[in-house]
């Protein structure tokens, strides 16, 4: 660069001598070429359009979320780029588990029918699929709480043997190769990721940027519970209403605010099966922490049995009839289901227990698990 | 007069927006106040010998057979001791790298645009500080990449163990499932507390020095010999711990490992090996 300028003041000079006008033609042309030159590649191409910014609107009635969005700010292209990541089967080392195949729109993306899901070669992963809604509210992921930061997220189910048996690595250099013409739907990445990054690098930082930019807008925050926490008392019918009241008392300790949890990690008393399952202990290794999981959301709980982190219960009322009946005592159980007198679980009448349920029937979200936005542009395979 | 003035003001205004348009490319200092480079060599041993991967059996101070199929580690947070008593801090962002046993040209460790100068010693982070390993994505490049490492060889295991220190895996007929592996990690933890890891190795230049001039790189050939990972402070045998990858099970191996590494000679320019 520095060697260019003073061949130009050369040149300049050389002229300045001669012809004093020509000096000032010379510089104001060369001036004119280096601005075009400079600004060029943004204005001129056409191809090189800056990624379109998208509004991101927080529910009147949620917190702050977490998850900094100055740090990855949306763009349409971005969301764009991060739902087809989402769906592709290119994740998987079969090239054909996707992040939605076992996170399902219909069932609040998570694996209806499934306690387990099957991962590549069918093999069964350990934990019931969590929902993947109102991510930019979770100060930690998974049951276990092992990642802190939604962008960290995708590393594990991409890494994990049994879910989509791949590396990050390797993901990287398949959507370098893209398009492949063979696929069903031929997906140009380095054009997507040039149209939300500007330039077609591909890269841990910007695959994971642009998943976390979808999962942003996937929020949930349109249920008839919604409607009544913003005003509208008439939402809710009385039989609900009774149930909120009851919810409140007997499971919002954990199931906490407008999220439906406080993200904390308890034991709820499941017995224990074959196999077990030390939860957070995992992360932690603290003997305090043996079987805790983390408290999960019950918004969509209608749509996402089966229920608990080993899929165990298939409806509500078993759920119900676990908390008043079923709970198992050990070192780690939460105090919350240990009543005065030593015995476990809640008290709860039948009736109470329909009450309820009628009420978290009352956070079921049609428009999210139907809204297009987020759903399988063409590319994904559900099983 | 006039015509002059003009032609500064051209002149100065062309410069001007040439420096604005190439600001990309990064040339914050022509090396106007003296710069070079400094390399490390970061040869791997095993007692005496230059470590072969796979297909040579060593043998450790417990008396147990092994071979090694594979080693990484990273270095971090280099400073480096000038003789006159002062200190020059490699760029945090410039001071990140991951030693891999399978690939040669990772031994190298070019420390670039360090000050002209004769420097007396060295220091650096056997690992990954707390305060990267909690950072975003942004902070994460090149070796840092969650992403980086051999497939299925990845140092990044999650948030709250952080990325692995150090990595040997090997065979061995002492350990009972024919394998050993240690995955020495462990930064204190983000979410839960965890033992501490974290090993700073200081190298005086014990009888020498490294004189880095504009044009002369040295390049200080370090042994770095993996039998003290066996032997330090607490003797390890095979057969006693053929698998460690929590922060808690690999402290004693964590400490041990501060003393494998050695100054062998400093070359006044860097050159082929």
């Amino acid at each position: 660069m520095l060697k260019t300028v003073k061949s130009i003041r050369d040149i300049i000079q050389q002229k300045f001598l001669v012809v004093p006008v020509l000096v000032l033609l010379t510089g104001a042309m060369w001036l004119m070429i280096m601005v075009g030159a400079c600004t060029s590649e943004e204005t001129v191409d056409p191809e090189n359009k800056t990624p379109t910014p998208l509004a991101w609107r927080k529910p009147a009635n949620f917190p702050d979320p977490v998850y900094d969005l100055n740090k990855n700010p949306l763009t349409v292209e971005g969301v764009e780029l991060g739902k087809f990541l989402f769906y592709d089967g290119l994740l998987s080392r079969t090239n054909v588990i996707g992040c939605g195949t076992c996170h399902q729109q219909q069932s609040a993306f998570t694996h209806h029918g499934h306690e387990l899901s099957h991962g590549v070669d069918d093999q069964l992963g350990k934990r019931n699929t969590p929902s993947i809604q109102n991510m930019a509210w979770n100060p930690l992921f998974f049951w276990d709480g092992g990642v802190r930061d939604m962008d960290f997220v995708p590393f594990n189910p991409i890494e994990n043997p049994v879910e989509m048996g791949e590396t990050v690595n390797h993901v990287l250099e398949k959507l370098r190769l893209t398009p492949d013409k063979s696929a069903k739907i031929p997906v140009d990445y380095p054009k997507m990721f040039k149209a939300a990054f500007g330039t077609p690098e591909i890269t841990t930082e910007r695959m994971m940027k642009a998943i976390s930019q979808f999962m942003t807008t996937m929020v949930s925050a349109e249920s008839r519970y919604d409607k009544f926490a913003i005003g509208d008392v008439t939402a809710l019918s009385a039989q609900e209403k009774e149930g909120l009241i009851l919810f409140r008392k007997n499971c919002s300790s954990c199931h906490e605010g407008e999220l439906f949890t406080n993200y904390s990690f308890r034991n709820n008393g499941l017995a224990p099966l074959k196999y077990e399952d030390l939860g957070r202990f995992d992360v932690t290794r603290r003997e305090s922490d043996r079987n805790l999981f983390k408290v999960p959301s019950l918004r969509n709980v209608s749509f996402t049995a089966p229920y608990m982190h080993d899929g165990r219960y298939k409806t509500l009322g078993e759920v119900l009839e676990h908390y008043t009946d079923k709970v198992v005592s050990s070192p780690t159980l939460d105090p919350a289901f240990i009543q005065s007198g030593g015995k476990t679980g809640l008290n709860l009448t039948d009736d109470e227990k329909e009450s309820i349920i009628a009420f978290l029937r009352t956070l079921s979200d049609d428009n999210f698990i139907k809204n297009n936005a987020f759903s399988d542009p063409g590319i994904g395979n559900a099983f | 007069m006039k015509v002059r003035f003009s032609f500064i003001y051209i002149f100065l205004f062309t410069t001007l927006i040439f420096s604005s348009c190439g600001s990309d490319d990064a040339e914050p200092e022509l090396n106007l106040n003296g710069r070079g480079d400094l390399v490390f060599y970061f040869d791997n041993t095993v007692g005496n010998e230059l470590l072969a991967l796979n297909n040579t059996t060593y043998k450790n101070s417990s008396g147990e057979s092994f071979r090694v199929t594979g080693l990484s580690y990273y270095v971090s947070n280099f400073k480096l001791q000038r003789k006159d008593g002062g200190e020059y801090v490699i760029p945090q962002d410039s001071s990140y790298f991951l030693i891999n046993a399978a690939d040669k040209n990772s031994y190298e460790v070019r420390l670039e645009n360090v000050p002209v100068g004769d420097y007396s010693g060295v220091s650096f982070v056997l690992g990954v500080d707390s305060a990267r390993t909690v950072s975003s994505l942004e902070k994460r490049k090149g070796v840092l990449d969650i992403a980086a490492g051999q497939p299925g060889a990845s140092m990044y295991s999650d948030a709250n163990d952080g990325y692995t220190f150090l990595k040997l895996e090997g065979t061995s007929v002492s350990a009972a499932s024919g394998k050993f592996e240690y995955q020495i990690k462990g930064f204190g933890g983000a979410t839960a507390r965890t033992v501490n890891n974290i090993k700073t190795i200081n190298i005086p230049f014990t009888g020498t020095i490294a004189s880095v001039t504009t044009t002369k790189s040295p390049e200080a050939h370090l042994l770095i010999n993996i039998l003290k990972i066996f032997d330090g402070s607490t003797r390890i045998s095979i057969a006693g711990l053929p698998q460690a990858i929590t922060p808690e099970l690999t402290a004693p191996l964590a400490s041990n490992y501060t003393t494998m590494f050695t100054l062998d000679h400093i070359h006044p320019t860097s050159s082929a090996h």
